[in-house]
């Protein structure tokens, strides 16, 4: 029945359409990553040496420096 | 602005699923090397039902997957998260049941699939008072995760956190919808998919087990430790974004891949052959992230260990993500499926990229969670050299093997016909390169062992006091009012205005920093994404019939038949026997007419199987007489010369037990199997009937006496049954699209 009901329902429309969205949506999130500004980022990087052993990690000028 | 808190991390958790993981590494491990020894030498079966190589693989799968890999995800999540969180976990009572009913879990698990219960379902072959029990148990991590992440003191959540909670979501819905089954008794149960839908739903499973449970959950893992390990943040954070939206977007798609040139229909095959390929820019960002993370820290990798091994994993990762997209291309799969490739892809993934992970976050943490130094930095490297030299061991002989069996079975004489008919002869040219194998699992293994002594040693002389390390940080509530500033008046707190105001203005810092301080909507949305593929790919597939086609002449399995498909599937034939001819002429020249989606309706669940150790039974009824059965299960060498299957003479002496044979076909008729009343009615007697029946012709042929009561003849029936409805059809090669009865 429930079978019947789905065939004969011409659902395939929806299954693009959410594709569509789908992509739409991760379009959006990655416009979004890449208009953030980049100090935003770099302050959150440190969040994990930001614990109990609190050791300051190698900045990336010192970094660049080094090599 | 609230002041300071001062709190206590719970390292004591950590430092139990630290032990437990290294623990179940070996059990898993020596499992894997037991299987690996059965192949190179059938002997080590040992004649024991318990220890033959299908009772025994699903042991080392289950135990490498969810007792060591698992065991390693939860020390690091629960170590990391509180950290990234400034938050103690959100409850220890829930951290002790979580660790301990997981570990009861896993050797029960382990325990029941020995015993022979299984749903023969790959990696998610616990039966279902398991599942159940697996179930409570990650709801109530899940509790106790989320309640961390509720009450934490950092405003925004690291990038580790979002790849664990995708995990957490993802494997709750993976494990619910692939083990929905209908109970028959306390440790038997049928699962409510069958053939084509079944196979689907299982490889929609089985690829994101391998997405969620040995991939995200990881990377997760390697976000933290190895910028804590290298002591530099990640190289682009932007990118460790990017990374995670992908997968998280892309990965669900992929499972058909697992099912190319089989009865799954075309449409959803090729969906997930592209998606998988898109698979490919994505981990490799994340593996470039992560080597890049190293930059300016290359003469570090040079002495530390714990960076040695990370360095080689994030490698791994990226060859085997850039070999998973190659195998899922159809044509690659043409050739790989059914192969050892496989085997090596899966083992390219776990030993170089989990186990090795693995070490490298144990390395870095015991140390920590004993408060003390390692015991010894040389052994760590001496395991690195050996690990890395048995995973060359490991992997060369077995993609050999692999390529070697996959150009022999597709390979033609001039004249048209097979170069090696004969299956066995494609068997025998490989079991050289599993001695090889075994050699370099042997190595992988000692190297287990070094990090055991260097882990006991360094535990030996940890400090006296392990009380939990103590931190301090601002709570939250701070930034919530900050927030709220700016609030219109008359905007009462708790209401929608108000959540509305609030997120109006988190927005306005920025849409997905909004997104990163609400963790329910980030939940929600991550479920979305996942949801959208699974949704796309499995209804049509489970709920438009013309996807599946019936066919008028396939019937479903007798009484004594369905007896003998349970044997099968206890015994775990399904491992390596596959159940599923695909179109080439290359198989049907081997097998016979290739399979098609209506013969597998009624199995419940479906026997395709992944692995062809042995031949392809799809079309194995009635091209032997019954006493070659007796004969070949007895001692497959009398039949077959050089044969590697372990020996079933049990089958001929253990009592056959058929008092649950009524109640089988009644559960059946519920999941639309069509048994009538009367079959139902009469199951245990026509079983009985068929036995006597089968046991005389076995007799006739010149086969002992005396068999009618014994498993034997339930395995011989099934087996004699399967592909043979298909050949009953006027003509099966015109569509075989039927009327519905």
């Amino acid at each position: 029945m429930l079978r019947d009901v789905m065939e004969s329902a011409g659902l395939a429309l929806y299954a693009e359409i959410g594709l569509i969205l789908l992509f739409v949506t991760f379009l959006l999130v990655v416009a979004r990553i890449f208009t953030q500004k980049r100090g935003y980022y770099e302050r959150l990087a440190r969040i994990p040496f930001d614990d109990e052993s609190a050791s300051e990690p190698v900045a990336r000028s010192t970094e660049r420096s080094e090599v | 602005m609230e002041r300071a808190e001062t709190f206590r991390y719970d390292d004591a958790i950590v430092r139990k699923f630290a032990l437990a993981t290294i623990f179940w590494a070996l059990v898993g491990m020596l499992a894997g090397l037991w299987v690996a020894l059965e192949l190179a030498y059938w002997p080590s079966n040992l004649n024991e039902p318990m220890l033959t190589f299908g009772r025994l693989r699903p042991v080392h799968t289950n135990g490498v997957i969810f007792g060591f890999v698992g065991n390693i995800i939860f020390a690091g999540v629960y170590h990391s998260t509180q950290r990234l969180c400034k938050a103690r976990m959100f409850n220890d009572v829930l951290s002790n049941l979580h660790f301990w009913g997981w570990q009861i879990g896993v050797l029960a698990g382990a325990t029941s699939l020995v015993l022979g219960f299984t749903t023969s379902k790959e990696y998610a072959e616990l039966e279902w008072p398991l599942d159940v029990a697996i179930t409570i148990v990650w709801v109530i991590f899940a509790i106790n995760f989320f309640g961390t992440i509720f009450k934490r003191r950092e405003r925004h959540m690291y990038v580790a956190l979002w790849f664990y909670i995708a995990t957490i979501v993802t494997v709750a819905i993976l494990h619910i919808f692939n083990s929905l089954a209908l109970p028959l008794s306390f440790m038997k149960s049928y699962s409510v998919y069958s053939g084509v839908q079944d196979a689907l739903v299982q490889w929609w499973y089985g690829h994101n087990a391998v997405a969620f449970v040995l991939t995200t959950p990881i990377l997760g893992l390697m976000y933290y430790y190895l910028p804590k390990a290298a002591n530099r943040p990640v190289f682009s954070y932007r990118l460790s974004i990017l990374h995670f939206w992908t997968l998280v977007f892309i990965y669900i798609w992929a499972g058909p891949h697992h099912l190319h040139y089989t009865a799954l229909p075309g449409w959803a095959s090729t969906l997930g052959m592209v998606f998988s390929v898109m698979l490919l820019p994505p981990s490799w960002g994340g593996m470039i992230n992560g080597l890049l993370t190293l930059r300016g820290a290359w003469d570090k990798v040079r002495q530390e260990p714990v960076l040695k091994f990370f360095a080689v994993a994030v490698t791994f990762y990226g060859m085997s993500t850039f070999e998973g997209p190659v195998l899922a291309i159809k044509t690659v799969n043409a050739l790989s499926h059914y192969t050892d490739w496989t085997v090596a892809h899966v083992h390219a993934g776990t030993l170089g990229w989990n186990a090795f992970m693995a070490f490298g976050v144990l390395y870095w943490l015991v140390p920590r969670l004993w408060k003390t130094e390692l015991y010894s930095k040389g052994l760590a490297t001496a395991h690195f050299w050996i690990g890395s030299l048995g995973m060359v061991f490991y992997l060369v002989p077995i993609w050999t093997a692999g390529i070697t069996q996959g150009m022999m079975w597709r390979a033609f004489e001039p004249s048209g016909r097979l170069m090696y008919p004969d299956f066995i002869e494609t068997v025998l040219k490989i079991v050289p390169f599993y001695w090889v194998r075994f050699g370099g699992g042997t190595l992988f293994i000692t190297g287990v062992l070094l990090l055991m002594y260097n882990v006991a040693r360094t535990i030996a002389s940890g400090a006296k006091d392990l009380s939990d390390t103590e931190a301090s940080a601002v709570p939250l509530g701070a930034w919530n009012e900050e927030l709220a500033e700016g609030m219109p008046a008359g905007v009462k707190p708790a209401t929608y205005d108000h959540l509305f105001h609030r997120v109006g203005r988190a927005v306005g810092h920025g849409f997905h920093r909004a997104l990163e301080a609400m963790p329910v909507t980030f939940t929600v949305l991550t479920v979305l994404a996942i949801s959208v593929g699974s949704l796309i790919e499995i209804i049509p597939t489970v709920l438009v019939k013309s996807n599946v086609p019936r066919l008028a002449s396939v019937k479903p399995y007798t009484a004594l038949e369905l007896e003998g498909r349970d044997i099968y599937v206890a015994e775990g034939c399904y491992n390596c026997h596959s159940q599923m001819i695909r179109p080439f002429r290359a198989e049907t020249e081997r097998y016979g007419d290739y399979s098609k989606p209506g013969e597998s309706l009624y199995d419940h669940p479906f026997q395709w199987g992944s692995r062809r150790i042995g031949p392809d039974l799809a079309r194995e009824g009635e091209k032997y007489p019954h006493l070659w059965h007796v004969r070949h299960m007895e001692n497959p060498r009398s039949t077959t010369r050089g044969s590697i299957m372990p020996a079933y003479p049990w089958l001929a002496t253990k009592p056959l037990d058929l008092s649950a044979s009524g109640a089988k076909l009644a559960l059946m008729t519920k999941l639309n199997v069509p048994y009538s009343d009367s079959e139902v009615f009469h199951a245990e007697a026509s079983a009985r009937d068929q036995a006597e029946r089968v046991a005389r012709e076995i007799e006739a042929q010149g086969g002992p006496a005396g068999l009618s009561d014994k498993q034997i003849v339930a395995v011989v029936a099934y087996l004699q049954r399967l592909g043979v409805d298909i050949r009953k059809m006027p003509d099966h090669h015109v569509p075989m699209v039927a009327k519905q009865p």
